[in-house]
Parts: C-alpha cells; sequence; structure tokens
C-alpha cells in the first residue's frame, strides 16, 4: 500500500520530490526490461524461454521497485517515458518506439501498482502484442488496456483524442446556450398549474413529513436487506437472462441473422451484396470445418428459395444462383487435404454438408470414403456419390480411378446399377487398365449390363493378359449376339486354345453352351472325340466339352453326348454318360442359376 | 487471480471474495453513514463496526491483505475488479463519492486491525473537511494523530479528479453525434467506417456514465439537435449503457451495448426523409417502407462484419428492436424465435427517448414522467417487465430533467436522483426560479436536506410540470454546467 501511512509523508508530491538517483536508475532498468520484453514477444510465442525470462526479470525489477514505491507513474511523450519529469526512455523509431505506440492512441500517463504481478505482466506484454499486430485502423492499445481492465495497470487517456479522430476538418458540433437567458425573465404558471401547486403546498404542509424515514443508519441497513430480498426474484431472472445472452454461440447466431436479413431483403440491388455474405459467412463456416453450420446455411437458403418460388420469382431465382454459386465454388476443393489433417471432428455434419453441395463435392465425398476408417461414413459417402451420379455421372465417373481402386469399385458397382449409357464406355476405359480387381469389377458390371456394346467390350476382356479377367469376361459375356458367338468360336479353334488352362477352356465352353447355338453344339461334339494317342490334356478338354454340353441341354446337344457315351476313352464316356443321366433326370442345373454373374 | 503469497485462486475463491468484498462495501457504507450521525459510543454505530470488522478480518484471514482502491471510477478490492449489481449500486456509488470527496484513491487494513481502529477511522472520515487538495493530507494526519498504524491510505489520482469533467462529459456526446454522423456519410459513399474510434467512443461514455450517471442522463434532453437520428441514437446509446451498468453486464458487453444502440436505427439512412418527417398519419405504403429499416440497417452493419469491432449484438439490434415482447411488430421473422437481450434494452430506451422527443408528426410530447407511466402500462406486451422495471428505477420517480414545483414555490429542474431507494422522491434539483417566478441561476438543492429548526423536509415536490408548456429548454441548463 501507499507509503502514505499516519506518519510518513502524506502527499505525492512530497514523495516525488525526494526521488533519488538509486529511484531512478531502477525505473530505467524497468523500463530497458519492459521495452526487451515487448521486443521478444512480439517475435516468440508466450511460452518462449526467452519470454519467460524477460518477464521474470521485469516482475522481479517491478516488485523491487513497488514494494519500495507503490506506483510507478510514467508520463508518456512522442517518443520517450518520463519520470517525475525526467527523460527515463526513450525511442525515436516510430515503428517499434514502445512511447510511440501508447502515444499514438492519446495515452498520457501510465501506472503500475504494487500487488502488479506476472500474470497480469503477461497480459499487458499480450495486449501490446496482439495490438501492434492488427491493422492500423483497428489497432488501439487504449481500447484494449481497457477491454484487459488490468488492476494494478492504469492509464490515463484524456477524452480529447476523440477529437483528433473524430469531425477532423469539420466545425465541432456545439449548442450555443445563452446563459444569462437562462437566469433572466420570468416562468408565469398557468392558473391550472398554479392551483395545483397551492394544493400541494397545502397537502405538503397538513401531511406534516417528518424527514424520519429517512435519517438513522439502522433504517439502512434494514432497507438494504429489504431492497436486497425484493428484489432478489428480479435479480435472479435478470442473471438468467444475462447468462443466456453470453451463452449465445456467435456463429450460430450470426447465422441466423443473415437467414433472417435474406428472408426479408426485398429490394433487388442490395442482392449482391447480401449474396457476398453469405457466400463470406458459407466460406468461413468451411474454412473452420464447421459443416454443420455451413449446412445449415445452405438449408435455409434453400427453405427461402422454396418460400418465394411462388410470390417471389426474382428472389427465388437469385437464392437459387447464390446456392449455385456457393457450391460450385465451394472451399470443399481444398477438403482432402484439411481431412489428411485430421481437422474434421465431425463426419456426420461434412457429410450432410456435402450432400448438399452436390456435384461439386463429389471429390471430397470421394475423400472421406478413403480417409475415414468408419464403415458407416464410408456407406454414406457412397451414397451420396451415387446419388451425385444421378445429377452428374461424369464426375462421379471422373472420380474412377486406378490409383484408388477401393473407391473405383465401389464406383463401378453402383453405376452397373444405372441406367445411364455412359457406364458402358466408362467401363471400357478398364479395358487397358493394370489393376485387375477393377477389371474384374468392370468385368461383372458389363456383365450385369443389357447391352451389346456391354459384350463388344467384354470381347475386347477376353484378350486380357490376365487368366482370371478372360475367365470372368468369359462368364460374363452373352453370347447371343452373332458377332460375340463368332469371336467364341473362333478363340476355341484357334491353335492358341490348346495353350490355355483348363479353368479357361471350361469358361469358353460353357459361353458357346450358353448360345445354344447350332455352331456352338458342333464345336463341342468335335471336341469329344479322343483317340487312344489322345493326350491328357485333349480328355480333359473333351471332358469339359461333355460338361458344356450338358448344360446346353437342346436335342443336338443330347445327341452329342449320347455320341461321346461311345467313346474309346473311359472318361470321356462316363463324363457323357453322367451328363445324359442328369438331363434325363432332370436334375441338370440350370446354366443361368450356375451363372450368378448373368441376368435370367 | 492469485493471493498475496503470488499462489494463483480458484474461480470459486474468486467469487467467494467478490461476495465478501461488496458485504464489505455494504457495511461500509452504512458504518460511514452512521458515523455521521451517531456518537461513538453508541451502540447500533459500535454493532454496525463490529460487523464490519468482522468481515474485514474474515478477508485477512483468508487472503492475507484488505484492500480498496478507487482506480477511474471503478472500485477494487485486492486486485479484483468490483462489479456493482442493480440491488447495490447505491452503495458503491456512494463509497466511490466518498472516496473522490476525501481525495481517496485506496485503503489498505493490514493484519493486526482492531475495531477500535475500524471506530476512530469511521470517525474521521465523517469529521475531517477541508479545501479541496487537502483533505487527504488532513486524513492522514488525523489518523497518524489517533494513532491508528493498521489502516494505511492511498492519495487519488490526478486524473481522477480532473475539474470540469462534464465539460469532458459534454463534448463526448458531441463528439458522439459527430461520429455517427461520419459513420452515416461514409455509409453512402461505402467507405470504411471507424469502428475502433466508436468503441473508444463507448468506452469514453461509459467512463463518463460511471463518474457522473446523473450528468450524462441529463444530456440526453438534448433533443432534435442537428439531426433527430442522429440526436435519438446518442441518447438512446447512453441510455441503453446506463440500463445495461445497473442489470449488472459487464464492461466490454456494456460497450457492445452501446455500439448497438448506437447503430439501432442505421437502417433510416435508407427511408424518405419525407416519410421520417412526415406531419401527417403514415399511409400503408409509406408505413411498410418505414417498417423495413430494422433489416436494412441489419443488413448494412452485417456488411461490416468484416470489420472485427462490431459486435453481432448490433446487427441483432438493428434487426429486432421494433420487435415487441408479445414478438408482435416489426420485421416479421422467418426463422427467429427469440429476441436477443440487448434489442429488449434498446427497445426500451429507444421507445422512452422517442415519444419525449418533440416530432411533426408526434402530437403530443410526453414528459419523461408521462413516458415512464405509459411504458409502465405496456409492460409484458410492448417490453420485457423485469429490465422496464429497472429501467424506471433507474430513471426514478422524477427522471433527471423533470421540471418540478416545489412546496416552497420554487421551480427546479431535477439534476440528480437520490441513490437511497427510500428517497426517491426526494432528488437533488437545480433552482430555476425564486418562488415568485422570476428565473434565477439557482443553487442545486437535495430535497432529502432537513430544516434543523422545523425538523421537517425544507422542500418537497408538489407538482411535475410540463417544459414544453413553459417554453424551458432543459438540455441548456445541463449544456451550461458543462461550461
Amino acid at each position: 500500500m501507499e507509503s502514505k501511512k499516519a506518519g510518513r509523508p502524506a502527499d505525492s508530491a512530497s514523495v516525488d520530490a525526494i526521488i533519488d538517483s538509486v529511484q531512478l536508475a531502477k525505473v530505467k532498468e524497468i523500463l530497458v526490461v519492459l521495452a526487451n520484453a515487448v521486443s521478444a514477444a512480439k517475435i516468440f510465442p508466450p511460452e518462449h524461454k526467452t519470454v519467460a525470462n524477460f518477464l521474470l526479470d521485469l516482475e522481479a525489477k517491478f516488485k523491487e521497485y513497488l514494494d519500495a514505491h507503490w506506483k510507478l507513474e510514467l508520463d508518456i511523450e512522442e517518443q520517450a517515458f518520463t519520470f517525475a519529469g525526467i527523460k527515463v526512455y526513450e525511442d525515436p523509431h516510430p515503428v517499434k518506439s514502445l512511447p510511440f505506440f501508447f502515444f499514438k492512441d492519446g495515452m498520457k500517463t501510465l501506472y503500475f501498482y504494487r500487488g502488479l504481478g506476472k500474470d497480469e505482466l503477461t497480459a499487458f506484454l499480450e495486449t501490446i502484442k496482439n495490438v501492434s499486430q492488427l491493422p492500423p485502423d483497428e489497432s488501439d492499445i487504449v481500447n484494449a488496456l481497457w477491454e484487459r481492465d488490468l488492476a494494478n495497470i492504469r492509464y490515463d487517456a484524456p477524452d480529447d483524442f476523440l477529437e483528433t479522430r473524430i469531425g477532423v476538418g469539420k466545425p465541432p458540433l456545439e449548442i450555443h446556450v445563452d446563459k444569462e437567458k437562462l437566469s433572466s425573465g420570468r416562468i408565469d404558471l398557468a392558473p391550472e398549474d398554479l392551483e395545483a401547486i397551492r394544493r400541494g403546498a397545502l397537502d405538503v404542509e397538513a401531511s406534516a413529513i417528518k424527514p424520519a424515514e429517512g435519517s438513522a443508519a439502522p433504517a439502512q441497513e434494514s432497507t438494504a436487506s429489504e431492497q436486497a430480498s425484493s428484489d432478489e426474484q428480479d435479480m435472479r431472472e435478470i442473471e438468467s437472462l444475462l447468462l443466456s445472452n453470453r451463452r449465445i454461440s456467435p456463429e450460430e447466431e450470426y447465422l441466423n441473422l443473415i437467414t433472417e436479413i435474406t428472408y426479408l431483403e426485398e429490394r433487388v440491388d442490395q442482392f449482391p451484396a447480401i449474396a457476398d455474405v453469405l457466400k463470406q459467412v458459407h466460406d468461413e463456416a468451411v474454412q473452420k470445418n464447421d459443416f454443420a453450420r455451413a449446412a445449415s446455411l445452405i438449408r435455409s437458403l434453400y427453405e427461402i428459395r422454396d418460400a418465394f418460388a411462388d410470390a417471389d420469382e426474382e428472389k427465388a431465382a437469385f437464392i437459387k444462383a447464390v446456392i449455385t454459386e456457393i457450391s460450385q465454388k465451394s472451399l470443399v476443393a481444398k477438403l482432402p487435404d484439411s481431412l489428411d489433417s485430421s481437422k474434421v471432428e465431425n463426419f456426420d455434419s461434412l457429410l450432410s454438408y456435402l450432400k448438399l453441395i452436390g456435384p461439386a463435392a463429389a471429390r471430397s465425398v470421394a475423400a472421406v470414403f478413403e480417409h475415414s476408417h468408419d464403415a458407416r461414413h464410408r456407406r454414406a459417402a457412397l451414397d451420396i456419390l451415387e446419388e451425385i451420379s444421378r445429377q452428374d455421372i461424369s464426375t462421379v465417373m471422373s472420380l474412377a480411378q486406378e490409383s484408388r481402386p477401393g473407391l473405383t469399385i465401389k464406383i463401378i458397382g453402383f453405376l452397373s446399377r444405372s441406367a445411364d449409357k455412359k457406364t458402358v464406355s466408362f467401363l471400357a476405359g478398364f479395358l487397358h487398365g493394370r489393376n485387375k480387381e477393377i477389371k474384374l469389377e468392370a468385368v461383372k458390371a458389363l456383365g450385369e449390363i443389357d447391352d451389346e456394346t456391354a459384350g463388344k467390350i467384354l470381347i475386347g476382356f477376353l484378350s486380357d493378359e490376365d487368366e482370371d479377367v478372360r475367365t470372368a469376361a468369359l462368364r460374363a459375356i452373352k453370347p447371343v449376339q452373332k458377332a460375340v458367338l463368332d469371336h467364341l468360336l473362333m478363340v476355341a479353334r484357334n491353335k492358341a486354345f490348346k495353350k490355355k488352362t483348363m479353368k479357361e477352356k471350361e469358361a469358353i465352353y460353357d459361353a458357346l453352351a450358353k448360345s445354344g447355338s447350332r455352331e456352338a453344339c458342333d464345336l463341342l461334339r468335335k471336341s469329344l472325340k479322343t483317340t487312344l494317342f489322345s493326350s491328357r490334356e485333349k480328355f480333359k478338354t473333351a471332358i469339359a466339352a461333355a460338361s458344356a454340353l450338358r448344360k446346353m441341354a437342346p436335342p443336338e446337344a443330347e445327341e452329342a453326348l449320347k455320341e461321346g457315351a461311345k467313346s474309346r476313352s473311359r472318361r470321356v464316356r462316363e463324363a457323357c454318360v453322367k451328363a445324359l443321366e442328369e438331363i434325363s433326370s432332370g436334375r441338370a442345373s440350370s446354366f443361368h442359376k450356375r451363372t450368378p454373374n448373368e441376368k435370367p | 487471480m492469485k493471493n498475496p503469497e503470488g499462489q494463483k485462486i480458484s474461480p470459486e475463491k474468486a467469487r467467494a471474495l467478490h461476495h465478501l468484498a461488496v458485504e464489505i462495501v455494504i457495511r461500509l457504507n452504512v458504518v460511514l453513514k452512521s458515523a455521521r450521525i451517531y456518537e461513538p459510543n453508541n451502540l447500533l454505530f459500535e454493532r454496525q463496526i463490529s460487523l464490519l470488522f468482522r468481515l474485514i478480518h474474515q478477508a485477512l484471514t483468508e487472503s492475507g491483505q484488505a484492500v480498496f482502491a478507487a482506480r477511474q471510477s471503478t472500485l477494487f478490492f485486492n486486485n479484483i475488479r468490483l462489479k456493482a449489481g442493480f440491488s447495490n449500486y447505491q452503495f458503491f456509488k456512494f463509497i466511490l463519492e466518498e472516496f473522490k470527496k476525501k481525495e481517496i484513491g485506496g485503503i489498505r487494513f493490514e493484519p493486526g486491525l482492531g475495531d477500535g481502529d475500524l471506530k476512530l477511522l469511521a470517525m474521521v472520515l465523517a469529521k475531517v473537511e477541508e479545501k479541496p487538495g487537502q483533505i487527504f493530507q488532513k486524513l492522514v494526519a488525523e489518523l497518524e494523530a489517533r494513532g491508528i498504524s493498521r489502516i494505511a491510505m492511498e492519495k487519488i489520482l490526478p486524473s481522477d479528479i480532473a475539474p470540469s469533467r462534464e465539460k469532458y462529459a459534454a463534448k463526448v456526446f458531441f463528439l458522439g453525434v459527430t461520429h455517427l454522423e461520419e459513420a452515416f456519410e461514409a455509409e453512402s459513399g461505402k467507405e470504411k467506417i471507424k469502428l475502433s474510434t466508436t468503441r473508444r467512443l463507448m468506452q469514453s461514455i461509459f467512463n463518463h456514465i460511471v463518474e457522473n450517471e446523473s450528468f450524462v442522463q441529463g444530456l440526453t434532453n438534448i433533443k432534435n439537435f442537428h439531426e433527430y437520428t442522429l440526436n435519438h441514437s446518442m441518447n438512446v446509446c447512453i441510455l441503453a449503457i446506463a440500463l445495461g451498468r445497473r442489470l449488472g453486464l459487464d464492461r466490454n458487453e456494456l460497450v457492445d451495448l452501446g455500439i448497438s444502440a448506437f447503430f439501432h436505427d442505421f437502417g433510416k439512412l435508407d427511408t424518405p426523409r419525407e416519410i421520417l418527417e412526415k406531419p401527417d398519419k403514415l399511409d400503408d405504403r409509406e408505413r411498410e417502407i418505414i417498417e423495413k429499416h430494422p433489416y436494412q440497417g441489419a443488413g448494412k452493419l452485417v456488411q461490416f462484419r468484416e470489420l472485427k469491432n462490431l459486435p453481432l449484438h448490433a446487427v441483432h439490434v438493428a434487426l429486432e428492436h421494433h420487435i415487441k415482447e408479445d414478438k408482435s411488430g416489426y420485421p416479421r421473422s422467418f426463422k427467429k424465435q427469440s429476441v436477443n437481450l440487448f434489442s429488449k434494452i434498446v427497445k426500451i430506451v429507444d421507445f422512452f427517448d422517442a415519444i419525449t422527443t418533440k416530432r411533426v408528426y408526434r402530437a403530443k410530447v410526453f414528459t419523461r414522467e408521462e413516458a415512464l407511466s405509459l411504458m409502465l402500462e405496456q409492460s409484458g406486451r410492448e417490453f420485457h417487465p423485469i429490465l422496464l422495471r429497472e429501467f424506471v428505477k433507474m430513471m426514478g420517480v422524477y427522471p433527471v430533467g423533470s421540471l418540478v414545483a416545489l412546496s416552497t414555490g420554487e421551480l427546479g429542474l431535477v439534476v440528480e436522483n437520490n441513490p437511497d431507494q427510500r428517497l426517491l422522491l426526494r432528488p437533488r434539483v437545480k433552482l430555476i426560479t425564486d418562488p415568485k417566478g422570476n428565473k434565477v441561476d439557482g443553487a442545486v438543492v437535495d430535497l432529502s436536506e432537513v430544516d434543523t429548526v422545523t425538523n421537517r423536509y425544507s422542500r418537497t415536490i408538489v407538482k411535475t410540470l410540463d417544459p414544453e408548456k413553459y417554453d424551458v429548454r432543459v438540455a441548456d441548463y445541463f449544456v451550461a454546467r458543462a461550461g
């Protein structure tokens, strides 16, 4: 506390009068450390050792000084701090000068009081740092310190300063009052007022109001408690109002307000400004990964568009245009990067938002699918992509790339269900791909499409370097078309056929069998023929042909099997007999059932 | 927040300390008032001393120190800024005024303090009178003479006792009007509004309200100066900050509230002047146009949002200040269910200032007390009942600026309400005529003053009068006071 205890110098003037060189030196030391601490705080984060060291030093120096002198009062000049009229710190450089930093905002005096601790000094440095980082138009150290309201760091900044910022170059506004007139002349009251005053005065006289109620201290006390009690309920309600006011999420409220204003605005010339604000709100929300807010904005815009669809077509069109622009120019293009850094906390909100954005969000939806480890989110992302594909199939198709096989396989999967003609050419794109899994999925999808072109593309897959792909294509193919059948016959007759694996040969025969054609039947019949010198491979091929014929089941096939049943080869014979038995007993399974890839 | 040993204290402990400090303020209030009336050996007085001692002792035990400091009209206890609520506002006001009168910047109670020390302090504070500039010295000398060693005092800062603060308050008022005009001009020319200056202006208004609320309230009697909307917005801003302060808003909230009130009619920039000033009743089309100003203002403010200093509340207030408590009014809402607290506050003060201002289209101008009565009739429908009640309490039975006839036959203007809730009928009044009706530059009299001969109040209000009727320009008296 101040040194003006009873028995000590009572007046600050007398204290100031005895400032000695030691005290002055200490003030100078404090200011040097303060300036250094400010410089360090501007460069380094608060926890940095350099800042921490300066802070400790500053705290110690202040403590030492304030323990002895209670307060430190510094006058602020443009380039210097003065103490008791003596210049104690000077820095002429306006950009980094600490005195100028305070001076420019109209601060005249800075006070530091005993009790000043590390917390307040930290806050002080932080405030200086924050203000110095603001644009000149927004920075004001007086504003900032006022808001901080530090108990032991106070300042004096007279109102005069406002005159340097307000009404510059204009004559000041003022009311001229003729003081003379205020105290000269008369006020003659109207008779009715005079009468009322007379009666009032009489009442006062008669009631003999005495000040008894207003004098005693105990009465004051009881009034205080009575008042407190009677106001308690109001106070509780006011506190609850204040609390709920403080609980408001500014972002959410802002969004609500923007929505209201957008709904209310009728002036066409204001639409562009409103649109800018809406876009800004949206972009800010996305930048902060607050997708719930961004989604909420878009939903509200849809509601407003619908509300004005009939009543105000121009406004509805404006809102629609805003939605489109927001969607198309959405910052979601950058989203995959943020997803990589795991900044997204709420994938449900993100997915809701992306769904609203539509095709422009396709890349981001794909990113969610690829980055999320939650099966539910991955499923939801696929659903969104499928929905997007119904609006803009090309965008979704462009996402399917060999570099992202998992997603591509899923996209191929749901695109195969679409009736879009682009799908076939999209699938054709994988014909020369390298990823086997993708090609298998493409083949499967092509097999499910009842389209001539799909069949032709599958023929292309028959030349694939991978046997599994070729085999899958054979299983998927529907050799109802002449071109397909001819190709299969050509393959089966080709010398290279012999070199194929049994699995592929079986697939080729099965595919031929599916055609039910005479040519296929003839080829299979010929394949049944073996000699004693036939190779082991030839026997196997004949058995495969028997199996295929069984699946074929027309009369010609049965005949061929009967011929085969007379074969010299026991294994071929047995295979044909078994096939015939199956046919006759009706146990022969439908080819279609056995090949689940094919549509009935 | 730290204790004297430098250890951090929890928010709960800080709250408890604040509560204790407020209790000390209230008790100190009673003690100082009692000391003026009673002899030192009076039992009632001694009881109050004992209660105060117990509280200070508790603070010393719990915190190791008990230090009051008054800085820039703010009271601190052990480095905690004390916040006056609306129920204890009068006690804070009294203590701060006492400190200022006695040139005290702070009082420190030290361990070892006895109740005898407190009693002597109270007596010294009650009795010491001296010329300004010498009171503090005298006080310290008295304490020393009585051997009080456990109480130390700090002298008030020179800036806290700067003379003629009223002059600055009036200057700030006019600067406010100018600033708003510049903001309106900037908006029409699409220049940048200087919101950091607006914020600074609000802080000044707040500081002046804290220092001399009555005078600043008195300035709101300035009407139709320069341009109605500008003057009105400034008045609304002052009254909103004053009401917000009573309600317990913190200082940053008060600045936000002030800015919100300041810009509440920003949308009127787009309303044609011929409609704003039409003397006749507005037709449907004109009414429709004028009812657009809330959202048009909100729309404009939203466009300033990139300027970080504009509080979101300002947009709320611009949009909602014509929505009534029963949710009627305008504009119609799209989705919004609730009205912001600041909008409710501004609605009250906006209405009050509007109906007490003479306008070409307004058949009747209400006096300030008539306006309060009218508003109370609409409590719950038009206004939030509790907020309105607090506003009425703040304005008092005779709001500052009321023209009153006294039992002595003199006429006067109310310049300050009595902070004692029981004495609301006895404000301070500036006498403007003698009993015969001659205008005078009279004294400011306290209507709670008692004539020692008759033991009756010297003056009592017997009637309020309409200043318009007698061509009394209330604002002139306040402006004149500012020099």
